[in-house]
């Protein structure tokens, strides 16, 4: 059986050997290099014939999304797996944007990154359940900000007016629309802010900035 | 065997592929005739598993290595074993550093702990039971590595 080539980055010299030391007692592995910083990564891993990398996150230097970034423009395609301590959003986004095949958190068991490697290897992309909440997350303020940029002129002004305190007839009024009209818009807003009434959405559109 | 930055404690280095077991016994003045009895107590299975791995490697069965993945099962074992030597995650929230640093300051032996944080950049420090300090204790419960830093 071919085994499959790991190369480990990662500034911890503990942590590291650890790590090396229980991959290497996995029959499926072979642990072909190590580095202890970013820059040391861009050095070594083009020489070696490596198919999956381990890169932490937390780095001196050059921190893992950075070393990835390099790797890539340096035009290395193969899976880069992260793994590290880092909850942070930023570290993620950057990651999967960078071209990670996943991002584990150190906090697994041994048996579980065994499964997670097996399965990078064979294409598929892996988080940890800690940080798919976070790309949910993501995701959610992501479609909250589409629905609020779709807000149309006419619906920004009615809103202005709601929250000047205007009834239906005034916003009418002022827009020169009639008031089926301005219900309309605000039926619009409504359903784009995700809100259930006119309070609610001069409440939401103050909190998101966009009166 | 390299010594890293000195921040007010007995001892402070940073491991590193240097050291061998006799720099790791030597500094830890752990007598060679009997094994050395090490616990590591961390809730992190990589961390725990691997290091207790490297050093079984190392030291080659003279030493008897634990790992314990909760408080109560750290404290148990802290008891039971009463180890030379005790890795502790700094990082790990399960471990109640107080209710920690108590029991270690408890009885007569030369027992001694390292710290280890897989967050800061210096890995390592280093306390000695018999020689810690009121300002080093003060240290060991927030962040001992907030001076390597500055």
């Amino acid at each position: 059986m071919k085994r499959i080539r790991l190369f480990v980055v990662d500034d911890h010299v503990l942590f590291r050997h650890g790590l090396i030391s229980l991959l290497s007692d996995m029959p499926e592995f072979q642990v072909v290099g190590e580095a202890g910083s970013g820059e040391e990564a861009l050095h070594r891993i083009p020489q070696q014939d490596v198919d999956v990398v381990l890169l932490d996150v937390n780095m001196p230097g050059l921190n893992g999304v950075d070393t990835l970034w390099a790797l890539r423009k340096q035009g290395y395609e193969n899976q880069v797996l992260m793994l590290t301590v880092s909850q942070q959003e930023e570290h993620l986004i950057g990651a999967i944007l960078a071209g990670a095949s996943g991002y584990v958190l150190k906090n697994v068991e041994p048996e579980t990154l065994r499964r997670t490697l097996l399965d990078v290897v064979q294409g598929k992309a892996v988080l940890s359940p800690e940080m798919t909440t976070h790309v949910l997350k993501i995701m959610r303020r992501s479609g909250e900000r589409q629905a609020q940029e779709g807000l149309s002129k006419r619906e920004q002004q009615v809103l202005r007016c709601l929250a000047h305190g205007s009834t239906t007839a005034q916003i009418a009024a002022e827009l020169y629309i009639s008031e089926n009209t301005v219900k309309t818009h605000i039926r619009h807003i409504l359903k784009k802010l995700k809100v259930n009434n006119r309070v609610e959405a001069v409440a939401k559109a103050t909190q998101e900035g966009l009166i | 065997m390299k010594f890293g930055k000195f921040i007010g404690l007995d001892t402070f280095w940073v491991l590193n592929d240097e050291m061998n077991s006799e720099d790791f016994a030597s500094a830890l003045q752990v007598s060679p005739k009997r094994p050395y009895r090490v616990l590591i107590a961390s809730a992190n299975p990589l961390f725990r598993e691997g290091l207790r791995k490297v050093y079984a490697a190392r030291w080659e069965g003279r030493a008897e290595i634990v790992g314990t993945s909760t408080m109560q099962e750290a404290l148990e074992t802290l008891e039971r074993l009463r180890p030379d030597l005790v890795i502790v995650d700094y990082d790990d929230t399960s471990i109640h550093r107080q209710e920690f640093l108590d029991r270690f300051l408890q009885g007569e032996t030369t027992m001694q702990v390292v710290l280890v944080s897989l967050d800061a950049v210096e890995p390592v420090v280093l306390y000695q039971r018999k020689r810690l300090t009121a300002e080093q204790a003060e240290t060991w419960l927030f962040n001992p590595w907030i001076d390597a830093y500055s």
